[in-house]
């Protein structure tokens, strides 16, 4: 009686607790990317892009494999509930378990309309946190249409290799759905997404090689697709673009250290026909002091940057000279100052927000949650008065100290 | 205890019928009739006269349950020789005292007891007139010499395994555990009488209650012959139907000797090579001897890599099952997509084709303990290697439910029991299908329950799963190991009359 009990005890554990979703996988259709585009009022032009398992041959085998993914593009109100008006075309279920990246065009990222289409994202079971949004200059579709990696085998791991890239380089920001919908309900800030075309029309009159925002970077052959720059949400509608300097700023005035060395140039400040490289590390966090008593809040920081010098094409010797090496600092501490005033100015002016996370600072000078959010950051950060100075400290040199003498070489 | 050998107590007292009755010819014919005398070639009976006793004297013994030479030199011999000055009166004992030259002898009154001793090997000697019998000690007959255990093995170690004489094996246990406290106890088991066990133990270590109630256990088995150590086993269960061994069968001395030292107790049985022991935790079972015999680091690593293997066999199938069919998101993607192109070509369902697979592999194991060991190479490239190869070609199976299953094929022998090695093997059946009904939350289902179960265990009163649950003092010897110097205490759930082992080591000594 007692066994009889705890089998049937036992059995409405599996019975009733079941999901009873089992699926074969081959019986599943992986969409790796959706591109979103605005389309008729209140419907969307959504493409699937759904990786194809024949593709894959792990024997090498040989032969006609077909396409690595395919590509479907359609109008439907809602691209979550559209997967089953999709079925009728594609076989298998479609299935968003393996979702990598969301791309959105930028002309419906602009629009009003954009966050009430979007937020399906958050309820889908399948779907996510950590899936990348990709801003596309022209319409997702073509984006997706036209990204073509040589490198990899599939596009869906070609953005998964950019997006690991993102801490190295820092000229795009860490642009997932998690952090999106967390500074969107902060309702503080503004949240960096990554900026993204395929579409190439180089300019080549930038004084550095970093303030290009994406498509701008003159390059041959390749990839068309270039992922630089961030745009720049606020309220869930995109505002405005940064370009991969503005984007390393932001990203180097945040209080924590987000981000790995990255290489760069500065203007050489003795030879003005070249540029010194250097490689930054931000190593210490940011010292933010803010006083937000009065009428204009206060907001003092002070950014220490380590960098190592990696090429003076001028051959200036900055190194063993303490003299040049002072002047050479000073250049980049105004040069650096310049650029961070610019951005600040530019974040007050035109975006009336901050992507620096400075509101997790200006948190901690209030007892309550309450008396800060009737503080109302956001509006508040506008009229602020920013002061930044960068402590910069020139610590490595490569590998060999004194420059090549090429007086010497050319007698 | 379980109530399933009603305690029968056996008939001890002489009966009228079978005492020793003093008339030569009449005792003879009653012994010759019970083992059926002319028709029963095995029984040999030699008639010897001594001339200094004036006495007829008969030899009764079994052919090859005895020692010849003894028989022929130091009995028969001894007896026709005899010298008159030998012998002052003519009084039985005589004869055993001052001409027999025999280690040992029994005096019997009844013939009931003299049958017994014959079918021992022990040769019977009745002297006319005389209400006694006398056995001598000349069991001697045919086994194995001492060889290298077959599925214990070690690298670094003792080669020596058990053989089937019961009289060897205490001797293998006695030359590596030389104390006066070691005890041999002999218990006849079963209802005939004629099994008996060996019941070893430590008296200052082995807790009394413990060695009593496997005595009393013992005594239950109500069977007419019990035919070696592994049916005695399935006697002496507490719980006849568990899926879970509750003692250890070893066919190594020195882990034996290490178990008697803790205080366990050991049976040895005639014709089974091997001992078991008792009572046994669930790391009696997962450890090996070479666990102690490698330097600690060493050890501790196989230990590890068992452990490993052991969830690898028990868990991998039923794992792929729920990822694939319930959880595709817990793989890389183009693990996914390359696990989809293989299975694009095979026409079953993943769990029918794991199942399919498994038994398949069982068969080739149960297949290959039987295969005549000249074919065993052969039939092995056939089955294995062709069989698995012409099995993905041909679209039936994926190659990655190969892999899988060979892993956890192989990850089973791993675990060194065999019992528990049986065990594994289940499970994985019955992981399989609860992953198959609901996922990995099957998977965890069964696993608690199944921890759950095995918390409930008991082996002779001792918690299965101790000293992890419960706890309590002792060596730590568990799934990682200390130096053997820190290994001072014996394990608590023994409950041993001396529970340290040493004295324990000082810091820094």
């Amino acid at each position: 009686m007692r066994v009889c009990k705890f089998i049937f005890l036992f059995l409405l554990l599996i019975l009733l607790m079941g999901c009873w979703d089992r699926q074969e996988v081959e019986e599943r259709a992986l969409v790796m990317i959706i591109g979103l585009d605005i389309a008729e009022k209140g419907m969307l032009e959504i493409t699937y892009d759904i990786a194809n398992a024949a593709a894959v041959d792990p024997g090498g085998g040989g032969g006609d494999v077909g396409l690595p993914s395919e590509t479907i593009t359609f109008l439907a109100p809602d691209f979550v509930s559209a997967r089953d008006i999709v079925n009728s075309s594609v076989s298998r279920e479609i299935s968003f378990l393996h979702l990598r990246v969301i791309v959105v065009s930028e002309e419906l990222a602009r629009t009003e309309e954009f966050i009430h289409h979007f937020s399906p994202v958050l309820r889908d079971r399948e779907i996510r946190r950590n899936v990348e949004i990709i801003v596309s200059q022209e319409k997702a579709e073509e984006f997706i249409r036209n990204n073509n990696p040589k490198l990899e085998e599939r596009p869906y791991s070609f953005f998964e290799h950019m997006e690991s890239r993102w801490r190295e380089t820092s000229l795009t920001p860490l642009s997932i759905l998690d952090k999106f919908f967390q500074r969107m309900e902060e309702d503080a800030g503004v949240f960096l997404a990554a900026y993204a075309t395929a579409e190439v029309n180089p300019v080549i009159e930038k004084p550095t090689e970093d303030e290009y925002i994406a498509g701008e970077f003159p390059k041959l052959g390749g990839n068309p697709t270039q992922v630089l720059g961030s745009a720049v949400f606020k309220k869930g509608k995109m505002i405005g673009v940064l370009t991969g300097e503005e984007t390393r700023l932001a990203l180097a005035l945040r209080p924590d250290v987000e981000t790995d060395p990255f290489l760069v140039t500065y203007p050489d400040p003795i030879d003005e026909d070249y540029k010194v490289a250097f490689r930054v590390h931000k190593e210490q966090h940011n010292r933010i002091k803010m006083n937000l008593k009065k009428d204009v809040p206060k907001i003092n920081v002070t950014i220490p940057l380590t960098l190592e010098l990696l090429g003076v094409p001028s051959l200036i010797n900055y190194i063993e000279d303490p003299n040049n090496m002072e002047v050479l600092k000073d250049s980049i501490t105004a040069y650096l100052q310049g650029k961070a005033e610019a951005l600040i100015d530019r974040t007050q002016e035109e975006f009336m927000a901050e992507p620096f996370k400075w509101s997790q600072v200006a948190r901690r000078q209030f007892w309550t949650l309450k008396e800060y959010e009737g503080y109302h950051w956001m509006k508040s950060y506008p009229k602020a008065e920013i002061s930044i100075s960068f402590e910069i400290e020139i610590s490595e040199f490569g590998r060999q100290l004194d420059s090549l003498d090429l007086q010497k070489i050319r007698d | 205890m379980w109530p399933f050998f009603p305690f029968k107590k056996s008939n001890n007292s002489p009966s009228a019928k079978t005492v020793v009755t003093g008339n030569l010819q009449k005792d003879l014919n009653y012994l010759k009739k019970a083992f059926f005398y002319p028709d029963n070639k095995d029984l040999i009976v030699r008639e010897i006269y001594i001339d200094t006793l004036e006495k007829e004297v008969v030899l009764l013994f079994m052919a090859g349950m005895v020692d010849r030479k003894v028989i022929e030199e130091h009995v028969i011999k001894t007896l026709i020789q005899a010298k008159p000055s030998n012998v002052d009166s003519k009084l039985q004992e005589d004869i055993v005292k001052r001409m027999l030259s025999i280690q040992n002898t029994t005096v019997y009154y009844t013939l009931e007891k003299a049958i017994k001793g014959v079918l021992m090997g022990k040769t019977i000697m009745l002297v006319d007139e005389s209400k006694k019998i006398f056995a001598l000690e000349t069991t001697g007959y045919e086994h194995r010499s001492i060889d290298k255990p077959e599925r214990e093995n070690v690298i670094k170690g003792p080669l020596e395994g058990f053989v089937e004489s019961s009289l060897i094996n205490r001797s293998l246990i006695r030359r590596q555990l030389k104390s006066k406290n070691l005890i041999t106890e002999g218990i006849e088991i079963g209802t005939s009488g004629i099994c008996e066990v060996s019941l070893i133990y430590m008296k200052n270590i082995a807790n009394d209650k413990l060695v009593e109630r496997v005595k009393k256990r013992l005594k239950q088995v109500n069977s007419d012959n019990v035919q070696g150590l592994s049916v005695l086993e399935q006697h002496l269960e507490e719980r006849p139907y568990s899926l879970i061994p509750t003692m250890l069968y070893t066919e190594r001395p020195d882990r034996a000797v290490a178990f008697l030292q803790e205080g366990h107790i050991i049976l040895i049985m005639d014709n089974s090579p091997a001992c078991l022991v008792l009572p046994v935790t669930f790391w009696a079972l997962f450890h090996t001897a070479e666990d102690q015999y490698m330097r600690w680091p060493y050890g501790n690593f196989t230990r590890v890599i068992r452990m490993i293997a052991l969830l690898v066999a028990m868990f991998t199938p039923a794992v792929y099952l729920a990822i694939t069919n319930f959880h595709p998101e817990m793989i890389p993607s183009e693990l996914l997509l390359s696990i989809m192109n293989t299975r694009e070509h095979v026409p079953f369902p993943a769990y029918f084709e794991l199942i399919m697979l498994e038994l398949a592999f069982e068969i080739l194991r149960e297949a290959f303990l039987r295969v005549p060991s000249l074919l065993g190479p052969t039939i092995g490239i056939v089955g294995a290697l062709v069989l698995g190869q012409a099995a993905v070609e041909a679209g039936i199976v994926s190659p990655i439910l190969i892999i899988i299953v060979a892993m956890t094929g192989l990850s089973a022998f791993a675990v060194a029991d065999i019992s528990f090695n049986f065990v594994v093997r289940i499970i994985r059946f019955i992981f399989m299908i609860s992953a198959l009904i609901i996922g990995l939350y099957g998977i965890a289902l069964v696993l608690i329950g199944l921890l759950a179960y095995l918390n409930t265990l008991k082996s002779f009163g001792v918690p299965f799963m101790s000293p992890l649950a419960p706890s309590g003092p002792s060596s730590k010897d568990t799934l990682f190991r200390w130096p053997v110097w820190k290994q001072w205490l014996r394990p608590f759930y023994l409950d041993p009359k001396d529970s340290v082992r040493k004295k324990p080591p000082k810091r820094g000594a």
